[in-house]
């Protein structure tokens, strides 16, 4: 606890010397933080945005993590689509296949082809 | 200095809204109403009319892509489209899937057994219609027994 001692004397004593410290250096410092925040108030509403966005660390935590987990998201989207067949792909071919659709969804023609290969 | 604290955090703010709004390709096309297709497209088309305004923009699309080469084919082959246009508006959505995933299992076969298949297809097509029947009862009872 040495150190939290350590802390609280110094801010002791620099709230100190900061209520002695002379006019002129006062003055000054009020009007740089006037000045700093007549320029805040001049940014244009998109850049605090950001800021308020962007400058809590919370965000980042957040933010990253999400946006890597989304691209890996992606990537396992892409790759499935790359591998599995264009269900579009499949049906414009079943259009224009020599086969009739029927011939893909009669169950009789299924049953006949069990019974007819059964025969032979 | 104030700039370049804040272009940093721009950047990343612009990232992070670009890939929050940047479209997947197919939602990103246009889907045009049955009204707003051209005379062909809707001759071409015409089985899927009734059903035309409900269908997912992605396929409307895909089917308005088929029709582009569809003046460029023989005249049988422009009938065949049409007759299968037909079958395809007819089947329920179980059925079609039935459709693709039995096309894709015999995508798998030689062609020589594809070219004994559809001999086949023709002499099922050659049997009476009652017995035909009777081969899809069987089909069912089987299923039910499975």
């Amino acid at each position: 606890m040495k150190e939290d001692d350590l802390a609280r004397r110094i801010v002791q004593r620099l709230d100190q010397n900061l209520n002695e410290l002379p006019a002129e250096i006062v003055a000054r410092l009020a009007d740089a933080r006037i000045h700093a925040l007549n320029a805040r108030s001049t940014m244009s509403w998109w850049v605090r945005l950001v800021e308020l966005v962007g400058g809590h660390r919370i965000m980042f935590k957040v933010a990253l993590p999400a946006m890597f987990l989304l691209m890996a998201a992606g990537a396992v989207f892409f790759l499935q689509n790359a591998t599995a067949p264009d269900p579009f792909d499949i049906e414009t071919a079943l259009i224009h296949d020599e086969l009739p659709i029927h011939a893909y969804t009669d169950p009789g023609f299924d049953a006949w082809l069990r019974n007819t290969s059964r025969e032979e | 200095m104030v700039k370049e604290y804040f272009s940093r955090r721009v950047t990343v703010g612009a990232g992070l809204l670009l890939m929050l709004a940047m479209p997947e390709s197919g939602f990103a096309q246009a889907a045009p109403t049955w009204s707003e297709l051209n005379a062909e497209q809707r001759q071409v088309l015409g089985p899927l009319e009734k059903d035309w305004n409900e269908i997912e923009p992605e396929r409307r699309q895909h089917w308005l892509k088929m029709t582009e080469h569809y003046s460029q084919l023989p005249p049988e082959k422009q009938q065949r489209v049409q007759e299968r246009i037909h079958q395809w508006a007819r089947l329920t959505p179980e059925q079609r899937q039935q459709a693709r995933e039995r096309y894709q299992r015999i995508q798998e076969l030689s062609p020589e057994e594809r070219r004994v298949l559809r001999e086949r297809w023709e002499e099922y097509q050659s049997l009476p219609e009652h017995q035909r029947q009777e081969l899809r009862e069987q089909h069912r009872y089987r299923n039910r027994q499975d």
